[in-house]
């Protein structure tokens, strides 16, 4: 069964195993497998099926030969297809030692702990285990001596006088090798890449609007002035061609340009949705056809912030940021808060105020 | 020393298969004798309306306790595949009592598995042929 564990050029480096998932479960595998698996080089207790790395596993067999130590015994667990030594450490003793007491309260007990003791003792007989018996073991794969062997972590004897559970065991594997062991792991790609790497196209545009706004240093724009700056256009354009539902077959070239206007217009929208968002911009009015007021550019705006905050710095704290847009609104016009909070920004930015807590500022 | 794996078999596939002395397998079968003084039991199996029989040395699994007309699983290394009566004979390392075992189920599970080794054992074929 060399073949079963070749293949050693796609593994994946050590530091990137614990993405694969059947690294951290116990995989149910051939014992068979478990003997042929190939040892990893960098790190001892690592083993490798095909390209999965593999250092737990989990066993369903017959036990064939039993060996008693002092504090564990050893078992050969037959599964049909190989012979594993399995190392079970001896819980039960562990457990009567721990116990207060032994069994001098057995009668004055409740309920529950004569049920305690109950489960202890079925524990404990499922624990020891005489040749025929099934045993179901998990644990680390462990070499000694040049043996490969389970070091079990929990292991116990199954109940299986109708074969029903080896049965489905060997029902079971086929499909786990071929949904998960046989196949080589991928390591998905992180979710955020996608959308990090192709930017939408509001997005490009909104950078260029930002770059274009603080070089032009207009204070207003209404959007179909936006949408005639060359530069801007260009870039919505190229953007546009560049997905694929730009190339629509359907429809005469008339078509296909008006289409593509519509689309820009939109875009347009979106990247003057975005701006407001971020508070760069506010518009005048409610209406769809509003002129947009640059928020950096507003000077009558930062002035009459810088009085208001002025006003009202006789407070302890200092002059909340609700009372700041409460009184901005009234006497000014439409502000959205995020404008606000950027107008509030570039004033502290010039020392003309300070915040006290991130919602209160005094004028300096 | 470890034991070799016993290979699940199925009881007509012992019976039919010559050559095999010496291997280890694990197979199922009705008890319908046992003889204590010769240490001797008797596997049955019908498939295909055709009987198949096993005999099977207790030797190294005495006492067992045995009900004669119930399933039971054997495992343990082929002794001569025509012994006396001409049916195959089988020193048994293990014998349990599996009575009440879906028969149909543990043949599609072998089958399955053997399947997916066939599979799986074809595709490397492949896969080292194409890396020669």
């Amino acid at each position: 069964m060399e073949t079963a564990c070749e293949g050693g050029a796609d593994t994946l480096p050590p530091e990137l195993w614990g993405l694969d998932p059947v690294f951290a479960a116990f995989a149910k595998l051939y014992i068979r497998d478990i003997l042929a698996l190939r040892e990893a080089p960098e790190i001892p207790g690592v083993f490798f099926y095909r390209s999965r790395p593999i250092s737990k596993v989990d066993v369903l067999g017959i036990v064939v030969q039993k060996q008693e130590k002092e504090r564990f015994y050893r078992y050969g667990v037959d599964d049909g297809t190989g012979v594993i030594t399995c190392v079970c450490w001896k819980q039960g003793q562990v457990l009567a030692a721990t116990e207060p007491g032994g069994c001098s309260h057995s009668h004055s007990g409740g309920g529950l702990e004569a049920g305690l003791r109950r489960l202890r003792h079925r524990a404990e007989q499922d624990s020891h285990l005489e040749l025929g018996d099934v045993i179901s073991a998990r644990g680390r794969i462990k070499v000694f001596r040049d043996e490969r062997e389970i070091n079990c972590s929990l292991y116990n004897r199954v109940a299986d006088t109708r074969c029903a559970a080896q049965i489905s065991r060997m029902l079971e594997l086929p499909q786990l090798y071929r949904t998960f062991y046989d196949k080589t792991f991928q390591i998905p790609p992180p979710s955020g890449a996608a959308s990090g790497a192709k930017p939408s196209g509001a997005g490009l545009l909104l950078q260029e609007i930002k770059l274009f706004l603080k070089r032009s240093r207009v204070t207003n724009f209404h959007q179909h002035e936006l949408e005639a700056i060359t530069s801007l256009v260009a870039l919505a354009h190229k953007h546009l061609l560049s997905q694929p539902s730009a190339q629509d077959p359907s429809g005469t070239q008339q078509g296909c340009s008006g289409a593509a206007s519509r689309q820009i217009h939109t875009m347009f929208q979106e990247a003057i949705g975005l701006l407001q968002e971020e508070g760069v911009v506010f518009p005048k009015t409610a209406s769809p056809d509003t002129l947009y007021l640059v928020t950096d550019e507003d000077q009558q705006l930062h002035s009459l912030t810088l009085e208001i905050i002025r006003e009202d710095s006789g407070r302890p704290k200092g002059c909340p940021l609700l009372r700041v847009l409460r009184a901005v609104q009234s006497r000014h016009r439409v502000v959205s808060e995020s404008a606000l909070l950027r107008v509030l920004n570039t004033l502290e930015c010039n020392s003309d105020i300070i915040s006290t807590t991130d919602s209160h500022y005094i004028a300096v | 020393m470890l034991p070799r794996p016993g290979d699940f078999q199925l009881l007509w596939e012992v019976c039919s298969s010559a050559g095999t002395e010496g291997k280890t397998i694990r197979t199922v079968g009705r008890l319908s004798s046992y003889h204590a003084r010769i240490s001797e039991a008797i596997l049955i199996m019908h498939h295909n309306s055709t009987l198949y029989q096993l005999a099977v040395y207790t030797a190294l699994v005495e006492p067992f306790e045995a009900h004669l007309g119930s399933d039971y699983m054997v495992l343990g290394e082929i002794e001569a595949t025509e012994g006396v009566c001409n049916i195959p004979v089988i020193q048994a390392r293990l014998l349990m009592c599996v009575d009440g075992i879906n028969l149909p189920l543990l043949e599609r599970a072998i089958q399955e598995q053997r399947k997916y080794f066939q599979e799986r054992d074809g595709r490397s074929d492949l896969e080292t042929e194409e890396v020669k």
